[in-house]
């Protein structure tokens, strides 16, 4: 039997604790909230990020419209935490938060840019079903599922093509981060004591990082694969303590996450979906084993849409 | 209450078109046409850079600025990119800053009163031990 919630389809209640952590993290990020805690990568500033300030800088849009984005991005991000207009809200966040961001010409760094885009997703998804002030109604839970997992397993692709360039793989990268300081604690000594752990190490990251995605997404060594990227980020927010990459990474790895029993969206992304049975007869087949497998597939597409 | 299925086929072919966009479009684009910033390169794409700038008022009196004190008149992340730049720092934005040198002298003649002229000088090193590669930008101060 299918297992459904009272608010929502099955198994959206943890691609809705993801959405509800993205837009937390996006409002932690960039409005002074943390400020008191004088954390690195958010700063002491007591406005918006991004808001103006006078100095030279490469801004191309007024002052006055780059604070209406300002405030766009943190009301998208309440709307999209609260599931309230979810979809607008996440699409706000985005879209205002790339193009504050589009006012310096380093543009936004790659935490920033996974939450941005994390959260126009996430309000596109069935993750606004539940868990939510004005929840949507279900649409497309498997291909909301299907969606995130890819955008995970497509962010350890990238990550680790890149890092098949020679001066990632020769140790050089890492221990230009380790000597600057942005590679510390005692497990960074210890990984990068020296050239050839180095070496050792970047080739593992980069392994890591080309292995996780495929192993997620196949049902089979996706739990395997989870504890390994939950270690990973674990262990990176130790060593490099990469702004909120490592825990926006975490709250998305929930779409991983089993929460209603074996179904539809556990299959590999290879396997063949379930056909729709044609309309059982209303008496009892002759063939139990076929009615079995009719039964089963029933029961993944009700859990699938 | 879910919604019928021609709507739930029409969200299932937006999440395939999102899914293209955002696992492949995006970043195979930045890939090619950038400097990956949008590809998920993060901190790989590090490299250490250094920026000198020299000023003359053109009756032969030359002076360095120091990239901090361009960084104080600076706003937002340039402030925090040029600051120690007269050393080398290690990260992804060297290679942006090539991009821009033009503007950054520019900035660089009005922060430097009674300069005719200015010269920058970016000096770019992908490993510790590396060669390094320079890249100058030149801007006559009155010309602008």
């Amino acid at each position: 039997m299918s297992r459904r919630t009272p608010d929502g389809p099955p198994d959206a209640r943890l691609l809705a604790v993801s959405r509800i952590a993205i837009a937390v993290l996006v409002l932690a990020r960039t409005t002074p909230l943390l400020a008191p805690l004088h954390l690195s990568s958010v700063g002491d500033s007591t406005t918006l990020l991004g808001w103006p300030e006078p100095g030279f800088s490469f801004a191309f849009l007024p002052a006055w419209l780059v604070e209406l984005l300002c405030v766009t991005r943190t009301l998208g991000a309440l709307a999209l935490a609260l599931g309230a207009g979810a979809a607008p809200g996440g699409l706000a966040v985005a879209v205002s938060g790339y193009l504050v961001e589009a006012q310096s010409v380093f543009g936004p760094p790659a935490t920033l840019q996974l939450l941005y885009q994390s959260a126009a997703l996430l309000g596109l998804t069935d993750a606004t079903t539940t868990l939510a002030l004005r929840p949507t109604p279900p649409r497309s839970i498997r291909t909301s599922r299907l969606l995130l997992r890819a955008f995970v397993a497509s962010v350890y692709g990238w990550a680790g093509l890149f890092k098949l360039r020679p001066v990632w793989q020769d140790g050089s990268t890492l221990e230009a981060l380790h000597h600057a300081g942005a590679l510390s604690g005692p497990l960074a000594r210890v990984l990068l004591a020296s050239h050839a752990s180095s070496v050792a190490t970047a080739v593992t990251v980069a392994l890591v990082e080309l292995g996780l995605g495929p192993c997620l997404l196949w049902g089979r060594t996706r739990r395997y694969a989870l504890v390994l990227a939950y270690g990973f980020h674990a262990g990176l927010q130790l060593i490099a303590s990469p702004d909120f990459l490592g825990f926006a990474m975490m709250a998305l790895l929930l779409a991983f996450v089993r929460d209603g029993g074996s179904d539809a969206t556990e299959r590999g992304p290879f396997e063949r979906p379930c056909r729709l049975a044609p309309a059982r007869p209303s008496s009892v087949s002759v063939d139990s084993s076929r009615a079995v497998r009719r039964e089963s597939c029933g029961a993944s597409l009700l859990r699938s849409h | 209450m879910s919604v019928g299925p021609a709507e739930t086929r029409r969200w299932a072919r937006l999440h395939r078109l999102l899914l293209l966009l955002v696992c492949v479009g995006i970043p195979a684009e930045s890939w090619l046409g950038d400097d990956g910033a949008r590809a998920w390169t993060m901190y790989a794409r590090s490299d250490a850079f250094r920026l000198r700038i020299r000023a003359d008022d053109g009756d032969g009196r030359a002076w360095w600025i120091a990239p901090t004190e361009l960084a104080a008149r600076a706003s937002g992340d340039l402030r925090t990119v040029l600051s120690g730049t007269e050393q080398f720092q290690l990260g992804p934005q060297g290679r942006t800053l090539r991009n821009h040198l033009g503007a950054l002298a520019g900035f660089a003649c009005a922060a430097a009163p009674g300069a005719r002229r200015v010269s920058l000088t970016l000096s770019l090193r992908a490993r510790e031990d590396g060669p390094v590669e320079d890249v100058t930008e030149a801007l006559q101060c009155g010309a602008r």
